[in-house]
């Protein structure tokens, strides 16, 4: 009897890509950005959205008077005007922030099972602001694309597998205009490992909320990566 | 008729070799046209269906004699980044070890068995556990 063995495609790998860099402060993991948070996107759609609504409302109304369907056009503007709003509080944030970054501190990435980690976030403070308080969450969400309803239309589910609070800080120390806070996390040793796949997902984050007197909340998120290996 | 008799008993860790035999039992004396052992992972759930198969192997036979099982054995080895099986709100993540046998002129045969695939580390971290009296914190 022979034997063939092979027959092997190039395997798609399953891991995230996080955008990170090896400094000597440890490795340095970049923040999700995404488009559609921008105040360049929220400006000028929520512009777009408002102005078209209101022309074509105002026409709507002209021909055919008040009814119902004039009013989808005032939901519309109203929507528009929402975008704008976030625009403003994205303005005011990139303003007053610099850009964040995350440190994971002694260790590299990808994490393992069950491994303890220390994190380092750090960020400019361009304008006099009275920081209220800092929290990190370390969380594992699932993610899936499917289908809505008989089919129509695609969408996108997510379910949080698994999250854990870091402690709270309101005394947050800024040294040269620049916050730094540390926290200690650790991966469960029961939860699953970072997936990626065209559909389904797994994955890891480091959420890191802001908050700060007459300022709206910053949200940032940074991605990580956990291999499937426990830590012995 | 298909059986698949693997070395090893319980959960595979990532990077670990699936090996065992394949014992089939053919109708006839005809060599089959091809054999193929192949491993994969695949989702089901909520979402859109993903699946890849990560090792395959195409043993041959040179001779088989009707109604007498043939030996046939196999070892392929799981990718050491996984995924390692998963059972989800939304989602899971499914091991599959799968042989297809193709005949000439007759129906084709396959056999579709199952795997638990854990993290690498967790066989042994948990045999650690248990010999220190401990218990691994779920």
């Amino acid at each position: 009897m022979n034997q063939q063995s092979g027959g092997i495609g190039v395997s798609k790998s399953i891991m995230p890509t996080v955008r990170s860099t090896k400094t000597s402060d440890g490795v340095r993991v970049e923040a999700r950005q995404d488009v559609q948070d921008s105040p360049v996107f929220l400006y000028s759609f929520g512009t777009f959205l408002t102005i078209s609504s209101l022309v074509f409302g105002g026409l709507f109304f002209y021909l055919f008077g008040p009814a119902w369907y004039t009013f989808i056009w005032v939901i519309a503007a109203l929507i528009g005007l929402m975008l704008i709003r976030s625009g403003n509080e994205a303005t005011k944030l990139a303003k007053t922030y610099g850009p964040p970054a995350l440190y994971i501190i002694e260790t590299q990435l990808p994490l393992r099972l069950s491994q303890r980690f220390r994190v380092r976030y750090q960020q400019p403070v361009m304008r006099d602001v009275r920081l209220i308080s800092i929290s990190a969450t370390l969380l594992c969400q699932e993610w899936v694309h499917s289908v809505r309803g008989r089919g129509q239309g695609r969408t996108i589910e997510t379910s949080v597998v698994w999250k854990g609070q870091l402690p709270t800080q309101t005394v947050i120390p800024i040294v040269n205009n620049e916050l730094s806070v540390e926290w200690d996390a650790e991966v469960p040793l029961s939860q699953p490992a970072s997936f990626v796949a065209e559909h389904n997902k797994v994955e890891w984050y480091l959420r890191v909320v802001l908050q700060a007197e007459s300022m709206p909340v910053s949200n940032v998120v940074f991605p990580l990566i956990v291999r499937p290996e426990v830590m012995q | 008729m298909i059986e698949i008799h693997l070395q090893h008993q319980g959960a595979f860790e990532v990077g670990q070799q699936v090996k065992g035999t394949l014992i089939w039992t053919p109708d006839s004396d005809t060599l089959p046209r091809s054999i193929l052992v192949s491993l994969g992972w695949r989702t089901e759930g909520r979402g859109f269906v993903d699946r890849q198969r990560v090792a395959s192997m195409s043993p041959t036979v040179n001779r088989v004699v009707a109604g007498r099982p043939t030996m046939i054995p196999f070892a392929v080895e799981l990718p050491l980044e996984g995924p390692m099986s998963y059972v989800g709100s939304l989602m899971r993540i499914i091991w599959e070890l799968t042989v297809d046998i193709e005949k000439p002129w007759a129906i084709d045969e396959h056999l579709t068995i199952g795997l638990i695939v854990v993290p690498r580390g967790l066989v042994e971290r948990t045999a650690a556990a248990s010999r220190e009296g401990l218990v691994i914190d779920e």
